[in-house]
């Protein structure tokens, strides 16, 4: 990884409408140039992306499976696989990230950027209690008894609305539901209160009642805690529902960003209007095919 | 890149298999011919690998050696297979009170090594080919009723069983038709496993003198043989323990590189 | 609650495989054509010297009767006695059981720490070429029969430097005093060779272990809240690899004993292998498979604390009571314990 040294290519070229209040200010999070390659075969994972997230901005980052969205969030944590190779910087609050030293790395993650992953089924150590994982994201960047450890966890449990918060936390992760872990991981994820969440999908593993809940939830703490926070989605409403910002990415590249009005009001790039009509399905015509995101690709959509 | 192994385990795995085919019609010499002149000769135009203390050409008793452990091994898996696949098909297939005593005496037999059943057999019967094949047979049996019980539980899980089931097939049919076809690679990477566990077996069994009676030429008895002169001359005794190693290092290659291509899943994680 | 029954359950059917292995035993050497009065007098022995070697060794009673005779001095810790001495074997088997309980309890740990690292290198390493040689490596251990590389070890350090003996055992303690130079000298080439073998084949289900381990995704939410790339595997990936790693462990002491008798064949140890091979020799039938039985009681022991200790450290075991649910790992295990294993008893 070297940073910042290997910048190609244009910069600069995004329509630069992101965020409302801190154009100017030191933006929380700025990736510049971002290119990842992964593998012997060198396939590109992300183009040049560039993005900059303001302090308490949400921004959602949408666009299919494989187009680099999960890339992105792990670039940003320092938890892409050995095999990949980046290019390109990423500045948190200033600092360089890529080509950090590992340590320097881990002491931010879970303090200052925290993340909540897709897959809550396999995302918890099952030979642990997770009441004992959830206590490690503190014990890892604060001194404090482990009594204090507990009852902070427990707090934390109690907030994500987790039912009977001292059972939860001595149980294994077997014995709860996708909710349920659903709702440890977030919880993990504030214990320190950072001041960036990254949500890799956080809820599409998730029954569709569940997942309503969960939202709710993420909303509601993300607003008491004042933390910024990367949504990463395949779906426009869940996007919609959480952030104010939208950034399209297709095929490794952002093709379109904005606030969540104005894109899904004036999308201007095929992939975006396919998806907004996907979205639609109660608009489209009885007895008609229905649209698919391919069609507005090939400009034969609407 | 991928298929290496396959290609050079098989490639090894063949080479062995034709020495012992070849030295069935073809070898330098008389493998039990005894050349005083030539004791311990080494490497020469006349006998390629040398001779041993007694003269006898290496070469020749090592491709002899070869077949002897073909036979042995093959047989033994073989036979291990035939009775242990039908048997665990059946108890997977027919889950009830019958078929679990076959999986718990199979269980109790895979407690019992080769070597020990060998050592029973032998106290009773004395040492010969036929109970050296029969004990590394009845060690390996249990690994085949395992592997095919569990392969046919994954498989009469399958929807399309129960649609052929509704179709009307009978269990012997859907045995034959579906099951035996889908574990058919799970049989071909446990077969070449077992293949390289009954070459160490045989190898070992012969080496303790509980196999082929002494004028038969093994690896293992060429190395007990040669052993006696460790200090003269260990060239006799190390020949045969790198034809052991050969053969074994080359079916497990072969047979890591079947199961490499089977399961994509293992493969991803290589 | 659970956790009782569960552990009585595998209780259970450790006595009943004990039981089941004691049948095995016995009727392996009735279910073929022969005996040990035709074995012992040869093709030319008339039917009347049969019978009366066959009476006098009681071999003329039914199969029936003399299991229970036998199953019934197992249960008072009789072996058996000899054929032709008479002696209990109960009476010889000390010196020789020492030996390889020395053999193989310094082999084992030693196999285990040299498999662990390397294991967990060519898992790290598995897309360089340090750990492709090291995989190889492993692979080459398991082909080398274990005799073989007892040979080796012989010719390098007894014949061609002359630093340790080529055969032969001291006692650690004889009349004299204790005599640990000399008994360490005889033990560390036999111990080497059984510990190499080992080692292969636990460095490559370690290896395995750890790739599994690293694929999966409690590993990165490790790594996201703050533990770093060495200290998240050693922390949550070792927990987890130790679960397969305990059971390969287990499940080699078998492979081990077996291992154990070869040996003792290369140096000439007095060991069990040896006390069996010389009783094989003898057709001491009664001794022969009381001693197996023996090893096998051994082997089946361990199985049943290996099947303990994984329900200790595997919470969704503990909580189920069954192994039937608890989804891939196990049912890896499963496999491994099918000896599917290249060299599994070996």
């Amino acid at each position: 990884m070297t940073a910042g040294t290997e910048m190609s290519g244009p910069r600069g070229t995004l329509p630069r409408e992101v965020p409302s209040a801190s154009q100017d200010s030191v933006p929380l999070l700025e990736a510049k140039g971002l290119n990842v390659w992964f593998g012997r075969h060198r396939r590109q994972a992300l183009r040049d992306v560039s993005f900059r997230l303001a302090p308490g901005q949400r921004l959602g980052l949408i666009g299919q499976s494989g187009s680099g969205k999960s890339v992105t969030a792990l670039a940003v944590m320092g938890l892409l696989p050995d095999t990949a190779r980046t290019t390109g910087s990423i500045r948190f609050e200033g600092r360089e990230l890529l080509g950090a030293p590992e340590r320097a790395l881990a002491a931010l993650r879970g303090r200052d950027i925290a993340m909540v992953f897709q897959e809550p089924m396999t995302a918890l150590d099952p030979t642990m209690r997770v009441g004992r994982q959830a206590a490690e994201a503190v014990r890892l960047h604060a001194s404090a008894t482990s009594r204090a450890t507990r009852r902070r966890v427990i707090e934390a449990f109690a907030e994500v609305e987790l039912p009977d918060p001292e059972r939860v936390a001595d149980a294994f992760p077997h014995e709860l539901s996708g909710g349920q872990r659903q709702r440890v991981l977030l919880a993990t994820a504030l214990l320190n209160r950072p001041r960036l969440i990254l949500c890799d999908e956080p809820t599409t593993a998730l029954d569709v009642t569940v997942q309503a809940h969960v939202l709710d939830l993420l909303d509601r703490s993300l607003a008491a805690s004042g933390a910024a926070c990367l949504f990463i989605s395949h779906d426009l409403a869940v996007v919609a529902r959480v952030c104010q910002d939208i950034m399209v990415v297709f095929d490794g590249a952002i093709v379109e960003t904005g606030p969540v009005a104005r894109l899904l009001a004036n999308p201007s790039h095929p992939y975006t209007r396919g998806l907004i009509a996907a979205a639609r399905l109660d608009e489209a015509a009885p007895g008609s095919r229905l649209p698919t995101v391919e069609d507005f690709l090939r400009g034969t959509g609407s | 890149m991928k298929r290496l192994p396959l290609l050079i385990g098989g490639a090894m795995t063949a080479v062995f298999a034709f020495t012992a085919l070849l030295s069935l019609f073809w070898t330098p010499h008389d493998p039990a011919f005894v050349d005083a002149a030539a004791r311990f000769t080494p490497p020469s135009s006349a006998h390629w690998l040398g001779a041993d203390r007694m003269g006898r050409d290496l070469l020749s008793r090592l491709m002899a050696g070869a077949w002897a452990t073909l036979l042995v091994g093959g047989l033994a898996v073989l036979s291990a297979s035939l009775i242990g696949v039908p048997l665990g098909v059946w108890a997977g297939m027919r889950r009830g009170f019958l078929s679990d005593i076959v999986l718990r005496a199979s269980d109790i037999l895979f407690a019992l090594p080769a070597l020990l059943l060998a050592i029973l057999l032998v106290a009773v019967q004395g040492a010969s080919i036929a109970t050296a094949t029969a004990a590394i047979a009845l060690a390996t049996l249990p690994v085949f009723v395992r592997m095919s019980y569990s392969a046919t539980l994954a498989v009469i899980a399958q929807d399309y069983i129960d649609a052929a089931r509704l179709g009307g097939a009978g269990s012997l049919a859907i045995a034959w038709r579906h099951v035996l076809p889908n574990i058919a690679p799970n049989l071909g990477v446990q077969a070449s496993a077992s293949f390289s566990t009954a070459i160490l077996a045989e190898a070992g069994l012969s080496y303790l003198g509980l196999a082929a009676p002494p004028t038969t030429p093994t690896w293992g008895r060429m190395m007990r043989d040669g052993q006696t002169d460790l200090f003269v001359n260990p060239w006799p005794a190390i020949v045969p323990g790198l034809a052991i190693t050969v053969a074994v290092l080359g079916v497990n290659l072969m047979g890591d590189g079947l199961r490499d291509i089977l399961d994509p899943r293992l493969r991803e994680l290589r | 609650m659970a956790l009782v029954s569960l552990v009585a359950r595998r209780v259970g059917v450790f006595a009943v495989s004990l039981l089941g292995a004691t049948v095995v035993v016995f009727f392996v050497a009735e279910a073929l054509p022969g005996d040990v009065a035709e074995a012992m007098l040869g093709l030319g022995a008339t039917p009347e010297a049969l019978e009366a070697l066959r009476h006098d060794w009681g071999l003329d009673r039914p199969a029936v009767i003399r299991y229970a005779s036998w199953l019934g001095g197992l249960l008072h810790g009789d072996l058996g006695a000899s054929y032709l001495t008479g002696r209990p074997a109960a009476a010889e088997i000390g010196p020789p059981l020492a030996v390889t309980c020395w053999l193989v309890g310094l082999a084992l740990p030693l196999a285990v720490l040299a498999a662990l690292p390397a294991g967990l290198l060519a898992a790290l390493w598995r897309r360089r070429w340090r750990g492709t040689a090291l995989s190889f490596l492993s692979q080459l251990g398991m082909a080398v029969p274990v005799f073989f590389t007892a040979i080796v070890l012989v010719v390098v350090f007894a014949v061609r430097l002359g630093w340790l003996p080529a055969v032969g055992y001291a006692d650690l303690v004889t009349p004299a005093g204790l005599n640990a130079a000399e008994w360490a000298r005889h033990l560390v080439l036999p111990v080497t060779a059984l510990a190499v073998v080992q080692a292969s084949l636990l460095a490559r289900y370690v290896r395995s272990a750890f790739v599994e381990v690293l694929t999966e995704d409690y590993l990165r939410t490790a790594r996201a809240v703050g533990w770093t790339r060495w200290r998240a595997l050693l922390r949550h990936g070792a927990r987890n690899a130790a679960l397969s790693v305990v059971t390969v462990v287990g499940l080699q002491l078998g492979a081990m004993l077996v291992g154990a008798i070869l040996v003792e064949a290369v140096f000439g140890l007095p060991g069990l292998g040896s006390f069996l091979l010389q009783k094989v020799a003898n057709r001491d039938i009664l001794v022969v498979q009381g001693v197996v039985i023996l090893l096998v009681a051994v082997v089946l022991a361990v199985n049943l604390a290996v099947d303990l200790v994984y329900v200790a450290l595997d919470p969704r075991l503990r909580q189920q009571g069954a192994s039937r649910q608890s989804g891939r790992r196990l049912s890896a295990d499963k496999a491994g314990r099918a000896g599917s294993g290249p060299g599994s008893h070996w």
